[in-house]
């Protein structure tokens, strides 16, 4: 390399290859490992300004790359059954589904009691998948991203537990009792429980509390501290409760189960809020700079394509998407 | 096209004329199928059509059967990605099923992912996929495959390392 190569660098000499790999490498392994932190990433930029850096940088991305192209739920399960007899895949798949990847079922607890067999069921989701399973009364629960749901059905009872994530519940009519009221539905979670009055509802663990959305007749609220007062939902409202208090009940309106047909529905949402839903859908971090985080925004967004909804918003405002890694995305002003 | 390349393309077609039916025979007992056999038969006179040197080849036969052997060996782990894949979509629930289309492309990726991964030793590759195509944390990773953090940062770096060397 010349004198005036070097100079146009910037004052930076040229590296040696070997080291300058063996640097981006241990940058990259740094970054993905989940626990690094923002010093980590600063002191990353520093290192990546110098142009042998940046060179070494892209084949790292150009890797990267190529191991996105492909939906995990796919990839990862058709990567992983072993190279010697591939025939074995499906169970590779139910081995990964098991440490939630994909939803899967288990039961258990197969007694008959003559009228019906009590069963328990387990279903969950990954990050980014989305599931819908018909329970044996015709009833449908539909799994949003990283979802646990346990469903226990009895002779008396139908009752969902939701441990994490979000669900959309649509209930039949119980058949098999037709003639009575059939048996109770209830979803119970953390905070309390919801039992169902023929009905269309969305429910989400949101950190310390419990939303509820009725899109169709009614749901009955119980905060678990509370038995006694309960509240009754109608179609078009929410509300969230915790376990001792239930908030006033709030419009709702069908945009909160878009995301069973792939889309986040906003309306005058702020920024901030619209990165926090995305993030949801994707694994790694997804953050948004406060400068930014005020910006109203309307709008359909793919959640099956984070990426895609990202490039929309950069498109329709002065804000511009910076990536680390995958797994280390940010939202900041242009 | 220089002289050396004409030269280049004449020394194939010689090999070609002397060799191709004996090593598409070859092939087919290897296969036992005649139109892969015919397939792969061709593509290994490609690769040493792009090859740089094919004036030296001594003897014709063992080296046109040495490419042909890894074309064979492409071929198998090629199907076999592709009975998992398939195996793979028809455990999906309909609407997520992708179109045809797609999943041509993504098989295409997917191969194109294996040959990348191949090579790697067992849980050098389980690490990559899971920390790059599932997106778990080293944290995460560690306890799905019983070994510490640290070890998970080792079976990247050396994944990476694999990788970097046949990155574009």
């Amino acid at each position: 390399m010349s004198t005036a190569d070097v100079l146009a660098n910037g004052d930076q000499p040229p590296r040696d290859e070997h080291e300058v790999r063996r640097e981006a490498i241990a940058w990259y392994v740094r970054l993905c490992s989940g626990e690094a932190t923002d010093a980590d990433r600063r002191a990353w930029e520093q290192w990546h300004r110098h142009p042998d850096h940046q060179r070494a940088w892209q084949r790292i991305e150009s890797i990267r790359q190529s191991t996105q192209r492909v939906p995990a739920h796919i990839a990862a399960p058709t990567l992983q059954a072993p190279a010697k007899g591939r025939r074995r895949a499906l169970k590779s798949i139910l081995l990964v589904a098991s440490t939630g990847s994909l939803a899967y079922v288990a039961y258990r607890g197969a007694s008959d009691d003559g009228v019906w067999r009590s069963w328990v069921a387990e279903y969950r989701t990954g990050v980014g998948e989305r599931r819908s399973v018909m329970l044996t009364d015709g009833s449908r629960l539909t799994l949003n991203t990283d979802t646990a749901v346990d469903v226990s059905y009895d002779a008396t009872h139908r009752l969902v537990h939701l441990w994490t994530g979000e669900i959309l519940i649509e209930t039949a009519r119980d058949a098999l009792y037709a003639d009575t009221q059939g048996r109770p539905f209830v979803v119970e979670t953390a905070h309390g429980s919801m039992r169902a009055l023929g009905t269309r509802f969305t429910v989400r663990m949101h950190g310390a509390r419990t939303d509820v959305a009725v899109l169709a007749d009614a749901v009955e609220i119980r905060a678990s501290d509370l038995p006694a007062s309960p509240i009754i939902l109608q179609a078009g409202q929410r509300a969230s409760f915790t376990r001792s208090h239930i908030e006033m009940p709030r419009p709702a309106d069908d945009s909160m189960a878009a995301w069973e047909h792939g889309s986040l529905v906003v309306d005058d949402w702020r920024l901030g809020d619209v990165i926090a839903e995305l993030d949801r859908y994707r694994p790694g971090r997804l953050s948004c700079d406060p400068a930014v985080a005020g910006i109203r925004i309307s709008g359909a967004f793919p959640i099956t394509d984070t990426d895609k909804a990202l490039a929309v918003i950069t498109k329709s405002f002065p804000v511009r998407v910076t990536r680390f890694t995958r797994f280390w995305v940010g939202v900041r002003p242009l | 096209m220089s002289v050396g390349d004409l030269a280049k393309t004449d020394a194939v077609r010689v090999l070609y004329s002397d060799h191709h039916r004996w090593l598409q025979s070859w092939l087919r007992r290897k296969l036992g199928c005649t139109h892969s056999a015919a397939d792969l038969a061709h593509d290994t006179f490609v690769r040493v059509l792009a090859s740089r040197d094919v004036f030296g080849i001594r003897e014709p036969r063992a080296y046109l059967s040495t490419i042909a052997n890894g074309l064979v060996t492409d071929l198998f782990r090629r199907r076999e990605l592709e009975r998992s894949y398939l195996e793979v979509l028809a455990s999906l629930p309909e609407p997520q099923m992708p179109s045809p289309e797609t999943r041509a492309l993504f098989l295409e990726t997917l191969i194109a992912i294996d040959a990348m991964l191949d090579g790697m030793k067992p849980m050098v590759r389980q690490a990559f996929i899971l920390s790059q195509i599932e997106g778990l944390t080293y944290a995460e990773i560690a306890a799905r495959l019983r070994v510490t953090k640290r070890t998970v940062a080792n079976y990247m770096a050396a994944a990476l390392e694999h990788c970097y060397l046949l990155a574009p």
